[in-house]
């Protein structure tokens, strides 16, 4: 570890193995700092609990902290979770970690009430075999908004989602951005937003989503959330009757324009509510006229 | 086999507490060795060809001056400058600043910095006349806490600012993400793209005179108090493909972007 003082550390280069609770814990006491720390090039494997996990409580400040270039493995619950439970989680960074075998999500970030958690990035990120998310934005009575996941390759997510946002109890999960994800082979959707209290202003774009066994992408009575130039490939392999895309009849003002969903039972499956481009399901060239050629058009095989 | 230090030599920065601030003089690469925090200016950049790396650590200002300046002072010439990789925060004024008074601060990079909490805006461009600052890339930054200025913050005073690309950054508690104005100079062909800017006091993306054909595209932006992206009296910018909802106003454009707003979605949450 390297320190100069208090609330500014570097660990680096650490390996934690076979620990009986967290492989890193931060969890200071009410009103505490947990800000500027790094952990990089590190190895956190087999832990009982998470791998590394930064705990927000009330009146507690989790900012500008990064995780980079770490291998985490092997844990009995998320393998890095961030968790504004009652207090501020903001502009962290979480990058290039490969994170395998994890009996919970892969990367968590979590608001309690009266908590947030927001302005974080994730990215490059290679997240394999969890148990149940590969990452999961939960606010669950406080907020998780304008936060980034980017260049994450997921695969595996047992259970749930490859990317699941969802908000309950009056919480938000607004104005995040997933882009350019590559998700395969989780257990039953590629991305879920689920909405039970507020889930808008989200973009999903230029993400690779192979279906699992249920639906590439499904949106559950959220708005104005933004489903922009996937790719969903349905794989008969893994479930015969999956969905491309997928907005429940509650959801509403979302717009999806310019994806392609192959091989599905049902390719697109659009709330009346929402607004979306023309599905073109035609085979051979393009035409130049009509909804081929509309810049908004989703495409459908 | 070569050695790390010889295919790229590097010298160490000292962390600690500093009086006097660090001018790093010579081209070449620097690194940190712990966490500096500065009474005055911690790390002053006059020469091109320099890259520091900040190594994770920490640059935290002082009570009166900069976290990182880039000084561009009359006569200079700094391109090919390079900080990376580690955190700027609790500066007295601005936390990086980019200064071409009558020189140059072009082709420089600011790249996967965690910068927060200075008085005033994260980063501050101000080209004043004769000065340039053309073509530096600031890329997949994080920027916070800060009541009194924006992520990122340009102001053309004289000088030119074009050909500039802010891309993939997060922003979040500042009173603007993106502020692109002036009252003289050139201020073009800048790219703001792929960030997420959340909850400000003021707008998410102004671009003011004397703006002209900059490209506002793919930003996801929330809960400004005011417009999610405010052109004003500018034109030739191009604003695409963004989403923007919960704003306290509607987008507002008094001089029409050219195309307006093509396929942006805005709605009031």
């Amino acid at each position: 570890m390297r320190s100069a003082d208090a609330g500014q550390c570097v660990f680096e280069g650490l390996t934690v193995q076979r620990s009986a609770n967290n492989g890193f814990l931060f969890k200071p006491s009410a009103s505490g700092l947990l800000e500027s720390i790094a952990i990089r090039d590190s190895v956190v494997a087999r832990t009982a609990k998470q791998g590394i996990f930064f705990v927000a409580g009330p009146g507690v400040s989790c900012r500008q902290n990064e995780i980079a270039d770490c291998i985490v493995t092997e844990t009995g619950d998320t393998a890095i979770e961030i968790n504004g439970t009652a207090g501020v989680a903001a502009a962290n960074r979480i990058a290039r970690c490969a994170l395998s075998f994890v009996n919970g999500v892969g990367v968590g970030l979590y608001s309690g009430t009266g908590g947030t958690n927001r302005g974080n990035l994730v990215e490059s990120c290679q997240i394999y075999e969890t148990s149940t998310n590969g990452v999961l934005l939960s606010a669950d009575g406080g907020s998780c908004n304008g936060n980034v996941i980017r260049h994450c390759n997921i695969s595996h997510a047992g259970g749930f989602a490859g990317i699941q946002l969802t908000s309950k109890n009056s919480a938000r999960c607004d104005g995040n951005l997933i882009e350019e994800c590559s998700i395969s082979e989780s257990d039953l959707w590629g991305v879920l937003l689920l909405n039970q209290a507020g889930c808008a202003g989200n973009v999903l774009r230029d993400n690779m989503i192979q279906s699992g066994t249920n639906i590439g992408v499904r949106v559950e009575g959220a708005t104005a959330n933004r489903i922009e130039n996937n790719h969903v490939h349905g794989e008969t392999a893994f479930g015969i009757n999956s969905t491309g895309i997928f907005t429940t009849p509650a959801s509403s003002s979302n717009l999806v324009v310019r994806n392609s969903a192959i091989g599905h039972t049902i390719n697109f499956s659009i709330s009346a509510n929402d607004t979306f481009g023309p599905l073109v399901t035609g085979s051979g060239q393009l035409m130049t006229t009509g909804a081929e050629a509309h810049p908004a058009a989703n495409f459908s095989q | 086999m070569k050695t790390m230090a010889q295919v790229e030599p590097r010298t160490p920065i000292e962390g600690g507490i500093i009086t006097n601030e660090i001018v790093l003089g010579v081209a070449g690469s620097y690194y940190l060795t712990g966490n500096i925090n500065a009474t005055g200016t911690a790390i002053r950049i006059v020469k091109e060809n320099i890259t520091l790396d900040l190594n994770g650590f920490s640059l935290t200002g002082g009570a009166t001056d900069i976290g990182v300046h880039v000084d561009g002072r009359p006569g200079a010439a700094l391109g090919n400058v390079t900080v990376k990789n580690g955190r700027v925060t609790g500066s007295s004024d601005q936390a990086v600043q980019f200064d071409p008074v009558s020189g140059q601060c072009s082709g420089n990079v600011i790249r996967e910095c965690t910068v927060s909490e200075p008085f005033f805006s994260c980063i501050y461009i101000v080209p004043a006349s004769g000065g340039q600052c053309d073509g530096n890339t600031i890329d997949r930054c994080t920027f916070s806490r800060t009541d009194n200025g924006s992520a990122v913050s340009v102001f053309t005073l004289g000088g030119s600012f074009n050909g500039n690309v802010i891309r993939g950054c997060a922003m979040t508690d500042l009173s603007s993400g993106v502020s692109l104005s002036g009252s003289t100079g050139e201020l073009r062909n800048c790219t703001v793209a792929d960030c997420v800017i959340e909850t400000m006091g003021g707008s998410g993306i102004n671009i003011f005179p004397p703006a002209h054909g900059n490209l506002i595209k793919n930003n996801v932006i929330r809960s400004p108090t005011d417009q999610g992206i405010w052109v004003a009296s500018s034109t030739g910018n191009r604003v695409e493909n963004n989403h923007i909802t919960g704003t306290g106003e509607s987008p507002d454009s008094t001089t029409a972007c050219d195309p307006p707003m093509r396929a942006s979605v805005c709605s009031k949450g």
